[in-house]
């Protein structure tokens, strides 16, 4: 089966068996090694990627699904300049990482966790992470690394808590602003 | 500026974050350019006889450039010698869920995925000893020339063996897809008193709407969580 999508803002498109994994396609066909196959059973999350900017563990998509869609994984996350996301920010001024096998997934799902929900409390940090296993710093600097990253995001300007790879147009329909208005609360400038 | 003291970030943390670590997966060398793969095949129960394994469906598969077996490693050295020694491929007995039994040798690995599951393996299978209390009394013995399952106990440090008894709830399902025998994560050996005891702390206050608590479970940390429980309730 041919596929196209638009990884990191780039277009991938590949002739494939229709039964490849897409973390397989991103690892082998995109060349793109940051995403992790840590249990092969969609226990750990090490392969979570963005899909339309939703977190999906990608060991358990097919790349035939990813048709016409957009990625983003680690390497898309920083900006062209190499400033890098937020959340990467926060991951390391909190010392959220040792070994970093689990750590592209786990700030993906922060990513999306906290396009879902802004303004998470510890407890909603921890139960929207809990599909992500770490083996080596445990949870809580993590927690903590995306705790600072979302007051980080209500100090940022809008749109600095998207992806960089997302910002061109393609991810945000019609719309010239930044996606992460949509999801913001009232009153949060 | 002394690091003592302060705060000091990590110089790898960014590459690890943008671009990932380099794992043995990840590896993109020259020399490995058009290198075969491996898949393993393993074994589905925790002890049997191996009492046939045909291997001649596999090797007629797809990529496939070689499927190996015990009896085609017979000129490599046996383990350390001891006893207890886990061969490189279980022979004719195998003794955890998830013990390789045969190697599948391919130029793809989906190829490989596809010529494990047509090696066919004979198992008669032999009563299992699943816990280190079922290995304290006996029960089948797991190697040939042992006079028990216990390989090392007593002394110092403290083993788990000499810990009170924990209600266990296993949650693992059994997998012959990885060399741990489970599926997801899992520690091969885990003293689980520690966390066990903090579970209790914490599922005695949980009615106050505490989910956590730093370890160690102090008084001062308790009555912390307790507090801030109650003022965000």
């Amino acid at each position: 089966v041919k596929v196209t999508m638009t990884v990191n803002g780039a277009e991938v498109s590949a002739e494939v068996e229709d039964r490849l994994l897409l973390v397989h396609f991103l690892r082998e066909v995109a060349g793109l090694t940051a995403t992790n196959v840590g249990c092969d059973t969609s226990s750990c999350g090490a392969c979570t990627v963005l899909l339309d900017l939703e977190s999906v563990k990608s060991c358990t998509v097919l790349a035939a699904q990813a048709d016409g869609h957009q990625l983003v994984t680690a390497e898309g996350l920083a900006g062209p300049d190499g400033q890098m996301h937020p959340v990467q920010r926060a991951f390391r001024a909190e010392h959220g990482l040792q070994c970093g096998f689990c750590t592209p997934g786990m700030v993906l799902a922060a990513v999306s966790l906290l396009r879902e929900n802004p303004h998470p409390s510890e407890a909603e940090v921890r139960a929207g992470l809990e599909g992500n296993l770490c083996r080596c710093t445990g949870y809580h600097n993590i927690v903590r690394a995306v705790l600072a990253a979302a007051s980080d995001q209500e100090a940022a300007e809008p749109g600095a808590a998207e992806p960089a790879a997302s910002r061109p147009a393609a991810l945000v329909p019609a719309a010239s602003g930044s996606a992460a208005r949509d999801t913001e609360p009232e009153g949060v400038p | 500026m002394s690091i003592l003291g302060t705060r000091v970030v990590r110089p790898e943390d960014p590459r690890l974050l943008t671009a990932g670590g380099t794992y043995t997966d990840d590896l993109r060398l020259p020399d490995l350019a058009g290198a075969a793969r491996v898949t393993f095949v393993r074994s589905p129960v925790a002890h049997a006889r191996v009492t046939a394994i045909d291997t001649e469906a596999a090797r007629d598969a797809p990529g496939v450039v070689a499927v190996l077996t015990a009896a085609d490693l017979d000129d490599l050295p046996p383990g350390d010698g001891s006893a207890t020694a886990e061969p490189l491929l279980a022979a004719n007995r195998v003794r955890h869920v998830g013990e390789a039994v045969a190697i599948v040798v391919t130029e793809g690995g989906y190829q490989g995925e596809d010529a494990a599951e047509l090696v066919s393996v004979d198992y008669e299978p032999l009563p299992a000893v699943a816990s280190i209390s079922d290995a304290l009394d006996g029960g089948p013995l797991l190697f040939d020339g042992t006079e028990s399952n216990v390989a090392a106990a007593g002394g110092e440090p403290p083993t788990a063996t000499e810990l009170p008894s924990f209600e266990l709830l296993a949650m693992e399902t059994p997998t012959k897809v990885n060399p741990l025998g489970v599926k997801g994560i899992g520690e091969a050996v885990t003293i689980g008193a520690t966390p066990a005891a903090l579970s209790a702390v914490v599922d005695a206050v949980a009615h106050l709407g505490v989910r956590h608590i730093d370890m160690p479970a102090t008084p001062l940390r308790v009555w912390t969580a307790i507090s801030e429980a109650g003022a965000s309730a």
